[in-house]
């Protein structure tokens, strides 16, 4: 151990030239890590990019003014158009008549309805609504932020609106009495319910957009984090209330498509903004505690998709994210594939299907102890039923023919390596790789049946990936 | 897709047609036809160099992921700020890119766990630095000698030593880079190690 330490230390005093030499002539990381690099230096370029064309825009005097005097022609235009517009549209309008017989319908005629904004100490709430004959005609609840504001918009008196301290924008112009408008009240009702089910986007102060933004960049770890959700709701670009992702849905999206791009297209379709994402993957969450969520990993090799439960009462599992597996689904490379498998592991377990047959990924393995494995399994059966890839994620590779398996010991001192055929387990130390302890070989205790099976399984995860 | 790219660039990309390596001149032009692609060259080619330059300054201080963020700084800065015409070549550009934002981060890291000392302290004249410039110069030379002998033994096993003993990795780690498997990895390093020990005692290094 002295001895690699020192030569370590000597190594470590190599000179420019030597280092130089070094990288060109090995190759010094591995595939994932090239790719999580190279990602990270393209959004990198398109942050500095974005900077670079921010200044530009600033300094450049004559872009800035040709910009200037187009957007002064555009709106010219626009208010032009209007104008001709709305004097044609009188030309043209034509009061409605009643019929003989019939009494006069009731009839708004509404502009514009354009924002309800009530001034409240915590933060300033905004409710648009289009339709306005449901304004005119019932009352719209807002609530947002714990914070109820009720107010009424039809027929509330201007001397109400300063009571409500409220700014009430609205033109409605209504020709029937009443009596009728009542009515009209009472028939409009159920659709105005329905519009105070939808959600609805909340603006904060500034002050209090601020506050919760730099909150937002606190929790992020790493530059690539972000949180898209939380972020689009603060900016006001989305609502609170807007449904989840469930389960369920998941699910049924996952069914109706076949590739992992296509289920990521379709996902985003409905639900545009995830709750994280990384320069990795992205998780909606089923819940704003993120109990559960689906991850969808952008260039892992496995496609993988999966659903997962955060439980951080359980640290064996992922010394890293405190993952629990146990609720886990994967989607295919090829979904029809895996539905042809019909194992409820697909749909309940955990399975690890490889675009090669050599893959390997210590960060969602189990990694047992040495004392574990010794204690708990004298029975190879009962230890391969622990160990078997379906529930877990070891590394794997074939070897003269046959498939072995390897799991990290979880103290980073060895490994354990299981070969399923020849029902032997050992334990390595990396200290001392020639001498490799056996801790199990009973070939015998494995019913021929069993390791058929689950031979035909593995078999059948490969061939998959192939 | 376009990251199993990189690394099969690293056989196949970063080579014209013709068998003749990309050189910088053909990166440079790529950079300014198709950024894209140019970047993908500079990086099929430079990538190795610029990780190895920063893990040699930063593996005292930093994490794997302070290694990789530095990296991805140097070469996204190279592809933004590298002016085509620029005098020098573009590895040397890269080089001394790579090793000023290495120390730049390193110094940023150690600050965190720096000890601060007052000037008045009357122990402040006995602090000296930490480093020890004449072994270090002993060291670099002998070094030199051991990598010229590992390299000796021919690959994979040089591979492996250099991967074990300059950039610390265990036979996991060197069995995902080489492709390898692990057990293959730890019996090749055994078996290296010894008759790097022979080879060294050779030459009375041992």
């Amino acid at each position: 151990m002295n001895e690699n330490r020192k030569l370590q230390d000597i190594l470590h005093c190599t000179d420019n030239d030597t280092i130089d030499k070094i990288a060109e002539k090995y190759t010094l990381s591995d595939e994932a890590t090239s790719q999580r690099v190279y990602e990270r230096c393209v959004q990198k370029m398109m942050a500095k990019k974005d900077e670079k064309s921010g200044y530009t825009e600033m300094f450049t005097a004559e872009k800035y003014k040709r910009r200037t005097m187009l957007r002064i022609a555009g709106l010219s235009a626009a208010c032009i158009a209007v104008v001709s517009g709305v004097f044609l549209g009188l030309r043209n309008v034509k009061p409605p008549v009643p019929e003989r017989g019939e009494e006069s319908s009731v009839f708004f005629e509404v502009t514009n309805i354009t924002s309800i904004v009530t001034t409240d100490s915590d933060a300033v709430v905004t409710t648009t609504k289009a339709n306005a004959k449901k304004a005119a005609a019932g009352s719209l609840t807002s609530a947002a932020e714990g914070t109820a504001s009720t107010v009424k918009t039809s027929q509330t008196t201007a001397s109400q609106k300063k009571e409500n301290n409220s700014v009430i924008s609205s033109t409605v112009k209504s020709n029937a009495n009443p009596a009728k408008q009542n009515k009209a009240a009472d028939t409009v009702k159920p659709t105005t319910q329905a519009a105070a089910e939808t959600p609805i986007v909340t603006t904060l102060s500034q002050a209090e957009q601020e506050r919760r933004l730099a909150e937002l960049d606190a929790k992020k770890e790493w530059p690539s984090w972000d949180f898209p959700r939380e972020r689009q709701i603060i900016l006001g670009n989305y609502s609170a209330d807007a449904p989840r992702l469930s389960y369920e849905e998941a699910q049924q999206i996952a069914a109706r498509c076949e590739t992992k791009d296509e289920f990521k297209e379709e996902l985003a379709k409905v639900y545009p903004y995830p709750d994280f994402r990384d320069a990795a993957s992205q998780q909606y969450w089923f819940d704003n505690e993120c109990s559960e969520y689906l991850e969808v990993r952008n260039y892992e090799n496995t496609k993988l998709i999966v659903f997962t439960k955060r439980d951080t009462s359980n640290d064996r599992i992922n010394d890293i994210d405190n993952l629990d597996w146990k609720k886990a689904v994967l989607i295919a490379p090829d979904l029809r594939k895996l539905e042809e498998i019909k194992a409820d592991e697909a749909k309940n377990g955990y399975i690890r299907v490889y675009d090669r047959a050599v893959f390997v990924n210590d960060n969602y393995g189990y990694k047992p102890t040495l004392a574990e494995v010794r204690c708990k399994y004298d029975d190879f059966a009962e230890l391969w039923e622990k160990f078997k890839p379906i529930n877990l994620c070891p590394d794997t590779w074939t070897e003269n023919g046959k498939t072995v398996l390897t799991y990290k010991d979880r103290n980073d001192e060895g490994y354990f390596s299981i070969v399923p055929e020849e029902g032997l387990v050992t334990y390595i130390k990396y200290d001392d790789p020639d001498n490799c302890e056996v801790i199990m070989q009973d070939k015998g205790r494995v019913s021929a049946e069993d390791m058929a099976d689950l031979k035909e399984f593995w078999n059948l995860i490969v061939s998959m990936t192939d | 897709m376009r990251y199993m790219y990189i690394m099969k660039a690293q056989s196949a990309d970063v080579f014209q047609k013709g068998g003749k390596p990309m050189n910088d001149d053909e990166i440079i032009s790529q950079m300014e036809l198709s950024p894209e692609n140019g970047f993908k060259l500079l990086f099929d080619k430079y990538y190795n160099y610029t990780y190895t330059i920063v893990y040699h300054i930063l593996h005292n201080h930093g994490s794997q992921l302070d290694i990789e963020e530095c990296v991805s700084d140097v070469l996204s800065d190279v592809m933004v700020s590298y002016d085509t015409k620029h005098v020098d070549t573009l590895k040397a550009y890269i080089g001394t890119s790579a090793r000023r934002r290495a120390i730049y981060m390193s110094r940023l890291l150690s600050r965190k766990s720096a000890r601060h000392t007052s000037i008045d302290d009357e122990n402040f004249n006995e602090l000296a630095s930490a480093d020890n410039v004449e072994e270090n110069v002993a060291n670099s030379e002998l070094a030199r000698q051991i990598l010229d002998k590992i390299e000796e033994l021919g690959s994979p096993d040089a591979d492996i030593l250099i991967q074990k003993y300059l950039f610390d990795r265990n036979s996991t780690e060197i069995a995902r880079v080489l492709k390898m498997n692990p057990i293959t990895v730890r019996s090749r390093c055994s078996r290296a190690v010894k008759r790097l020990k022979a080879m060294l005692a050779d030459i009375d290094i041992l």
